[in-house]
């Protein structure tokens, strides 16, 4: 056995090893070179009802809940499934062409000023200097409002959200947003070319599971 | 080994909190519990722990030779065929680890006996490391322990020399959840250990990273990311939206993707399979019939699971343990039974370290339970003659 690590290694290290001390490096300050952020916000929606209480236009859901049932339909056409005739293939297999929908999941995209994003988050982070569950809902809220009151230069997808299923092997929801066309507030222009919020999805649907502390969840072991 | 009851230090929430050390309490309840500490002789430690994790985790790096270069393998570990590439290529080419943690039943009495293997996002790294290595100290200056007690607790400088192996010519990104406060604990800690060696080690939350229409992966300004650590498990990516960029985006992933091999409960079979026999393991298998219930003296787990989420239990005598969880879907183990070790009123595990290639130290969780998890509270420990 090897003698114990020194105390002044650690307290050699530069970084200061205290949470509400340690956002140097992403403390928010208005960087010169890129003036805009791409920002992307996502919603899942049992019904059209739910998202049309929600902050988003009525307008908004009803398309996104239309583009949805549509993707679904396209989803369980049978010609365009191969596991339709496979008779391994079960109700709740990912694979089988008639799952049930859930809902659907709507993403809002679309780019902020860097002085407007920052101004949104730069308080949040003082209060909550670690990004608590409450801090990160807030910061959604708010980036939506303000996305949605963009207008033009916000882009919008949809589709429709699987229950559960059995096989691990095969993704349970669709890996390309598709976008829709309707409308005066859709713009297809080519400007946003970085997408966020690929990576965490798996984990959010497993973090309401835990009865302890929210801010106590882990995704370790 | 034994446990020692001792007054816990005055104020230790504040002295804990100004070491980065947030989560010692949760729901009231304690996690960081310096009640009491574990005792170990140097020859406990060096032959039962020590000499063991080094013999597992060769057998693991070996498991993972003979895993990459079969594809019914990788396909019967539930690893998605579009990825059998990328985690064959991580493992040629290399790709260096950081760390793992073995988790062992032992109580002095007989071979150490590893049941988990939590080899891609171990956590509670920062209590082992630096929290306890604290308390250790502060008691020896106050002459609570003698100055010979010493901690199996290299973590922090072998972390240091891990780190030799990542160039520092561009920022290396650690990504956690966001508000997980446990996670980014074991991640701030992490960046710590790699400024010390230089690298200029920055902080993303996971799901704040980008990916630009040329399939590059980017900060919150649209700078790329060369390094990423990601406190995220290889199950998840494989199913999330980006996963599938990862081979064509040019980032370096830590944890590599060879480590899903080892993540996965369904290497405890084939650990079995390959060293059949070996003190330090347990008989494992591949459950054929998980519908049925749980066989006396067998404990079921899932593949994918986390702190000790959806294990289910039945002791040789009958009694039905089962930890609920998220992580529902098959396919499971099944790995013999063995309690683990009653000291006073609670059940011990050790989890044992690995930092790159080299043992390292230990952390100590008790449970109330026959499983140990994420509420388990964690117990100082001290080596002494």
């Amino acid at each position: 056995m090897r003698p114990r690590s020194s105390l002044n290694l650690v307290l050699s290290g530069t970084l200061p090893l205290a949470l509400g001390a340690c956002n140097q490096a992403e403390t928010p300050e208005p960087p010169i070179a890129s003036p805009v952020v791409n920002l992307m916000v996502k919603s899942t929606f049992a019904t059209l009802r739910e998202c049309a209480e929600s902050a988003i236009p009525m307008k908004v859901c009803s398309l996104a809940h239309t583009n949805a049932l549509s993707e679904h339909s396209q989803n369980t056409r049978p010609s365009s499934n191969e596991t339709v005739n496979n008779p391994s293939v079960l109700p709740g297999d990912c694979r089988h062409p008639n799952r049930q929908v859930k809902g659907f999941e709507l993403t809002i995209s679309g780019s902020l000023s860097r002085t407007e994003y920052y101004k949104i988050r730069e308080p949040l982070l003082q209060i909550n200097a670690v990004r608590t569950e409450e801090a990160v809902s807030k910061e959604k809220e708010l980036v939506l409002a303000s996305l949605l009151s963009q207008g033009q230069s916000t882009k919008y997808f949809s589709h429709p959200i699987y229950g559960a299923c059995n096989n691990r092997s095969t993704s349970s929801s669709p890996t390309l947003l598709r976008s829709f066309t309707s409308g005066s507030f859709i713009n297809h222009s080519s400007s946003p070319t970085i997408t966020r919020g690929g990576f965490g999805d798996q984990a959010k649907a497993r973090s309401g599971w835990s009865s302890s502390s929210s801010s106590r969840f882990s995704f370790g072991g | 080994m034994k446990k020692i009851r001792i007054e816990e230090r005055a104020n230790w929430q504040k002295k804990v909190e100004s070491a980065g050390f947030f989560f010692h309490t949760v729901d009231g309840a304690r996690y960081w519990d310096e009640r009491g500490f574990y005792q170990f002789t140097h020859d406990q430690i060096s032959r039962d722990i020590e000499g063991p994790t080094q013999a597992l985790h060769e057998m693991s790096m070996d498991l993972v030779a003979r895993v990459v270069n079969s594809e019914e393998l990788l396909s019967r570990l539930a690893i998605p065929a579009r990825f059998h590439d990328l985690v064959g290529r991580s493992w040629q080419e290399k790709h260096p680890s950081l760390y793992s943690r073995f988790d062992f039943i032992y109580d002095a009495n007989g071979p150490a006996k590893a049941i988990e293997s939590n080899a891609d996002t171990p956590t509670s790294l920062l209590e082992a490391a630096w929290i306890q290595l604290l308390w250790l100290e502060e008691l020896i200056q106050q002459g609570k322990l003698p100055p010979t007690a010493t901690q199996y607790n290299t973590l922090a400088e072998d972390l240091v020399h891990a780190f030799a192996a990542f160039h520092t010519d561009t920022p290396f990104y650690f990504s956690a959840i966001s508000g997980s406060i446990e996670d980014r604990g074991t991640t701030d800690f992490l960046r710590k250990m790699a400024g010390i060696r230089g690298i200029d080690a920055r902080h993303i939350d996971i799901e704040d990273i980008g990916l630009t229409d040329t399939g590059r992966f980017v900060d919150l300004d649209g700078n790329s990311m060369a390094r990423l650590f990601k406190l995220h498990p290889w199950e998840h990516i494989f199913h999330e939206r980006f996963g599938t960029a990862i081979p064509g985006s040019g980032t370096q992933f830590v944890e590599p993707a060879w480590k899903a091999i080892l993540s996965n409960k369904g290497m405890l079979p084939l650990l079995w399979e390959f060293n059949k026999g070996h003190p330090n393991l347990l008989p494992a298998f591949f459950d054929t019939a998980p519908e049925k219930s749980v066989p006396k003296g067998w404990v079921r787990k899932p593949f994918f699971s986390r702190e000790g989420a959806n294990i289910e239990l039945r002791t040789v005598s009958g009694e039905h343990v089962i930890e609920e969880g998220p992580y529902t879907e098959g396919p499971f183990i099944l790995q013999e039974f063995t309690p683990l070790p009653k000291f006073d009123d609670s059940f011990t595990l050790i989890g044992s370290w690995v930092i790159g290639d080299v043992p390292s130290g230990i952390g100590i969780r008790e449970d109330d339970t026959l499983i140990t998890k994420n509420t388990s509270r964690f117990v100082p420990h001290v080596v002494l003659d």
